[in-house]
C-alpha cells in the first residue's frame, strides 16, 4: 500500500511536469511567421520581479526511528515495540518501516550572497501517520478490533541556502540547496490507556540537502506571464535528502521521532 | 408533581403573513367573512365571520427531560411527562367574535384524511366529531380576567385515558411501541360543519402526541474485549420508528450493596472459575447471590449484603448479613468456583463472575497470563427484557440512531462486566434492556502500552528537550523563535532596500 502511494506521488509529479511542458511544445510548433522571440530568458532575467520567498509542497518517505531509542526491550519474537505493533505481517515477519510523509515549507530568503545564492530562514511542517489493529497482549496471534495509531508532525526552523547564482548567471536551471536548523517532532498516539499521555514532543536537529530543477525553460513566455501576474518567479521540481535527527538533543525523550528520508515535491519562488 | 408544558405557537389568521408562528405545527383555516359555499350536505351555508387566533402562552417549557440533541417532539408527552402529569395548555383567542358561536375543541389521532367522504376521521367533519371514539371533546375554560383568553388545559394522564391508555402505559402491551400522533382542533360551533381548508375558520395544532413506550430491545449484544473498554455490537430489531440512540449499561458489581472497593468479589451469580486467594484482603463486598462453592481459607467478618447460598469452603462464611463481605486474612485456593464474596487484593478468582473481579486491578498488563475465560452474564441490577430503573447508570458514550456498535470506555482490564443495551426514542423514553451479556476488557498491544512495557516511556534530561503534551511549551517556543527570526530578517531586508533606495 505504501509503495502504491509512493508510486502515485511520483506519477503525479511526472504528470504535472508533462502538463507544464505541453504548452511549451505547442509553442515550439508555432507558425514560423511569429516574429516574437521564443527564448527570452535573458531579458526575463533582467525584468523579473523580486524574489524573496520559496514555498515547497513535499512528499516522501519517513522511517520513524522510534525503535532506535537505547534501552528498549524486545518482545518474545525479538521485535522492538514500533516494529512489533505496526510493521509485522500476518506471519509475524518484519515489514518495512517506511511511512508516507507529506509536508509544506516556507522559506524567506532576504539575503543574497554574491556569486553563491540566497539565504534566509525556513519553517517546515510535515505529517506522517501509521496505524494497525492491536493484538491481544495475552495472545498475540489474535487481533482485536481496536486500532492503534501513531502520528508524527516533524517540523523545523532552519537556515536555508539556495545556490541559485548558477542559474541566474548561466541559465542552467539547477539550484542546489541546503538546510540546517532546529527540529521538533510532535507525536500523538492512540488509544491512550489510563495514566498515559497521548501526545508529546521531541526536539532535535534538522539537516537537508537537495537539488531543484527550474521548469521555466519549458515555457519561458508563460513563465514570464506568470511572474507578471502572480509574482511567481520560478517553478521547480526538487529532490532532497532530509535528516530529521529528532532524538531529544542532549536529553532522552519519550520517543525518538527522527528519520533519514528522501523527499520530492514542487516548489515556487515568490 | 404537575408540570406545565408551555408553547409559543400560533397563527394569526387575520394576518397570514404574521411572523410569530410555527406553520408546520399549526394549520388554520382562513377567515372568509360573508362568503357562501356549498357544504357537504349539498346545502348552502354562510362561512363563519370570525378569525381564529390560536396562541399558546407561557412560552417556556421545562425540557430537562429531553436530553436528546436536537430536541425533538418537545410538545409530546413522554413517559416521564406522564409520570409528572404534565399539562398542555392552549390559550385561544377568537377575534371578531360572533356571539352566536362558541369555541369548541377536540383531540383526535392525526389523520391525513381530507375528503369529506363517509368514514373520515378528521375532526373537521361533523360525522367524525359525532363519534366519541374518534374525536374527543375537550373542555374549554371560558375567558376570564386572569386568563385573558379561553383556555384548554389537558393533563397528560387525562389525555392518555381519552385514548384508552391506563395511567402512564405501564399496563400496555409490551409490543406497543408506536407513538400516537395527535391533532388538536379548535372550531366555532354551531357554524362549524364540514370545514373546508382555505375557506372556513378553524385551527389545528398537530405538534403533539403521546409516546409512553421506549423502543424495542436490541438483540445480539456482543461485548468485544478491548483495552480498558468494551466494543459492543448489537442488532436492532427495527420495529421502532423513532429510535434516537442507544444507551449502554454495565454492571461491575461494585455497587450491589455491601462494602465497596477495593476489588470486591461480591456476591454475584454462579461462578465458574477458580483461582487462588493468595493474600490478604481488605473489606468485604456483599451483594448478589452466590451459589458457587470453593475452597480456600479465609476468616471473615461479614460485611456486605445479599445472600449466599453457596457454602464454599472458602473459609469461614460470613455469619452475619450474608455473602460477600468478609475479610480474607489468609491464603487458600479456590478450586472451581468461588465462595461468596470476599475481597482479595490479588489474583483470587472467586465468587460472582458477573460482578466479581478476577484479579482485576493487579493484572500484569505487560504480560497477562491468558485471555480471561468467558464470564457469566448475571447481574443484580440489570435485568434483560425490563426497562432499566432510573437509578441504573448508563455510559455517557451512547451510540446514535442507526448504529450497530458502540464503545464503553473507562473500564478496568481484567474485570468482568455485565453489559446490556437499551434504545431510547425522540422523547427520551428508554426501551427495554437487551439480554445480558458479559465481557472482560483486557490489555492490547497498543503503541503506548507496548512501548511502556519495553521501557520506552523513560525520559531524562531537560524538559525543553523532551516534553509531554501536558507541558507543551515546545511548539509555542518554536513558533516564537520562527517569528523572531522572520521579523529580524524582514527588518534587515527593509533596511537594506531603504539604503539602496537612498543611494
Amino acid at each position: 500500500m505504501k509503495r502504491l502511494l509512493r508510486a502515485s506521488l511520483v506519477a503525479s509529479a511526472v504528470a504535472a511536469l508533462l502538463a507544464s511542458a505541453a504548452p511549451a511544445r505547442a509553442q515550439t510548433h508555432s507558425p514560423s511567421t511569429d516574429w516574437r522571440r521564443l527564448d527570452r530568458t535573458e531579458s526575463l532575467g533582467k525584468t523579473s520581479s523580486t524574489q524573496q520567498f520559496t514555498f515547497e509542497l513535499r512528499f516522501g518517505q519517513y522511517s520513524p526511528e522510534v525503535d532506535s531509542k537505547p534501552g528498549l526491550g524486545k518482545d518474545s519474537t525479538g521485535h522492538l515495540p514500533y516494529q512489533a505493533v505496526f510493521n509485522l505481517d500476518e506471519n509475524g515477519d518484519a515489514l518495512s518501516n517506511d511511512q508516507l510523509y507529506i509536508g509544506v515549507e516556507l522559506d524567506y530568503l532576504p539575503f543574497r550572497i554574491p556569486y553563491i545564492g540566497a539565504l534566509g530562514p525556513g519553517l517546515g511542517w510535515g505529517y506522517t501517520h501509521t496505524s494497525a489493529l492491536a493484538k491481544y497482549s495475552a495472545d498475540r496471534t489474535k487481533v482485536s478490533t481496536t486500532s492503534t495509531a501513531f502520528t508524527i508532525l516533524p517540523m523545523h526552523l532552519s537556515a536555508v541556502l539556495r545556490f541559485d547564482e548558477l542559474m541566474r548567471r548561466t541559465g542552467v536551471p539547477i539550484v542546489p540547496y541546503g538546510k540546517l536548523g532546529l527540529g521538533l517532532g510532535i507525536w500523538t498516539a492512540s488509544p491512550v490507556p489510563r495514566g498515559f499521555s497521548g501526545t508529546g514532543a521531541t526536539w532535535g536537529l534538522h539537516f537537508a540537502a537537495g537539488v531543484m530543477l527550474a521548469l521555466n525553460f519549458l515555457d519561458p513566455r508563460s513563465s514570464a506571464r506568470l511572474d507578471e501576474t502572480t509574482g511567481v518567479n520560478h517553478a521547480y521540481v526538487f529532490g532532497e535528502i532530509m535528516r530529521a535527527n529528532l532524538n531529544g538533543l542532549a536529553a532522552t525523550p519519550t520517543y525518538y521521532l527522527g528519520s533519514t528520508s528522501w523527499v520530492a515535491g514542487l516548489a515556487i519562488d515568490l | 408533581m404537575l408540570k406545565t408544558l408551555n408553547y409559543k405557537t400560533g397563527h394569526r389568521l387575520a394576518r397570514p403573513w404574521g411572523g410569530w408562528l410555527q406553520a408546520a405545527a399549526l394549520t388554520a383555516g382562513v377567515a372568509a367573512a360573508s362568503t357562501a359555499h356549498a357544504d357537504d350536505d349539498g346545502g348552502v351555508t354562510t362561512s363563519v365571520e370570525q378569525s381564529l387566533n390560536v396562541s399558546v402562552v407561557n412560552p417556556t417549557r421545562n425540557v430537562a427531560l429531553r436530553t436528546t440533541t436536537p430536541i425533538k417532539k418537545q410538545h409530546w408527552i413522554s413517559h416521564q411527562d406522564c409520570v409528572d402529569d404534565a399539562e398542555l395548555t392552549f390559550n385561544v383567542t377568537v377575534t371578531s367574535p360572533n356571539t352566536s358561536n362558541s369555541l369548541v375543541a377536540y383531540v383526535g389521532k392525526a389523520t391525513s384524511t381530507t375528503s369529506s367522504s363517509t368514514g373520515q376521521e378528521s375532526c373537521l367533519y361533523s360525522e367524525a366529531r359525532d363519534k366519541l371514539d374518534v374525536c374527543k371533546p375537550l373542555t374549554v375554560q371560558p375567558q376570564t380576567s386572569t386568563t385573558g383568553a379561553p383556555r384548554i388545559v389537558v393533563k397528560a394522564k387525562t389525555l392518555n385515558a381519552l385514548f384508552g391508555i391506563d395511567s402512564c402505559g405501564e399496563t400496555a402491551s409490551t409490543s406497543n411501541t408506536a407513538p400516537i400522533n395527535l391533532q388538536f382542533y379548535f372550531l366555532l360551533e354551531p357554524d362549524a360543519r364540514n370545514l373546508v381548508a382555505g375557506t372556513d375558520s378553524y385551527a389545528i395544532f398537530s405538534g403533539s402526541g403521546i409516546d409512553l413506550w421506549g423502543p424495542a430491545a436490541p438483540t445480539g449484544v456482543n461485548p468485544i474485549s478491548s483495552d480498558e473498554s468494551l466494543d459492543v455490537t448489537f442488532v436492532d430489531t427495527g420495529s421502532s420508528e423513532d429510535i434516537a440512540g442507544y444507551h449502554f449499561y454495565i454492571d461491575d458489581g461494585l455497587n450491589d450493596g455491601g462494602a465497596p472497593t477495593p476489588a470486591p468479589m461480591s456476591g454475584g451469580s454462579t461462578s465458574t472459575s477458580g483461582g487462588a486467594s493468595s493474600t490478604t484482603a481488605t473489606s468485604g463486598g456483599g451483594g448478589g447471590t452466590s451459589t458457587g462453592t470453593g475452597t480456600g481459607t479465609s476468616t471473615s467478618v461479614g460485611v456486605g449484603g445479599g445472600t449466599s447460598s453457596g457454602t464454599g469452603t472458602g473459609g469461614a462464611m460470613s455469619t452475619t448479613t450474608g455473602a460477600g463481605g468478609g475479610t480474607s486474612t489468609s491464603s487458600g485456593s479456590s478450586s472451581t468456583s468461588g465462595g461468596a464474596g470476599g475481597v482479595s487484593s490479588t489474583t483470587a478468582a472467586t465468587g460472582g463472575l458477573a460482578t466479581g473481579v478476577t484479579g482485576s486491578d493487579s493484572i500484569d498488563e505487560c504480560n497477562p497470563s491468558a485471555i480471561p475465560p468467558a464470564c457469566t452474564a448475571a447481574s443484580s441490577v440489570l435485568f434483560g427484557g425490563e426497562v432499566p430503573g432510573e437509578d441504573v447508570n448508563h455510559t455517557q458514550d451512547s451510540a446514535l440512531a442507526g448504529a450497530t456498535t458502540g464503545t464503553v470506555p473507562g473500564l478496568v482490564n481484567g474485570r468482568a462486566y455485565v453489559v446490556a443495551v437499551a434504545a431510547f426514542d425522540d422523547v427520551g423514553n428508554i426501551g427495554k434492556l437487551s439480554e445480558l451479556s458479559c465481557g472482560t476488557p483486557q490489555p492490547l498491544d497498543t503503541i503506548l502500552r507496548v512501548y511502556n512495557c519495553k521501557n520506552g516511556l523513560v525520559e531524562s534530561g531537560c524538559g525543553f528537550c523532551s516534553v509531554g503534551g501536558d507541558r507543551g511549551g515546545s511548539f509555542a517556543a518554536l513558533v516564537s523563535a520562527g517569528l523572531f527570526v522572520f521579523g529580524f530578517a524582514a527588518r534587515r531586508s527593509r533596511r537594506s532596500r531603504a539604503e539602496r533606495g537612498g543611494r
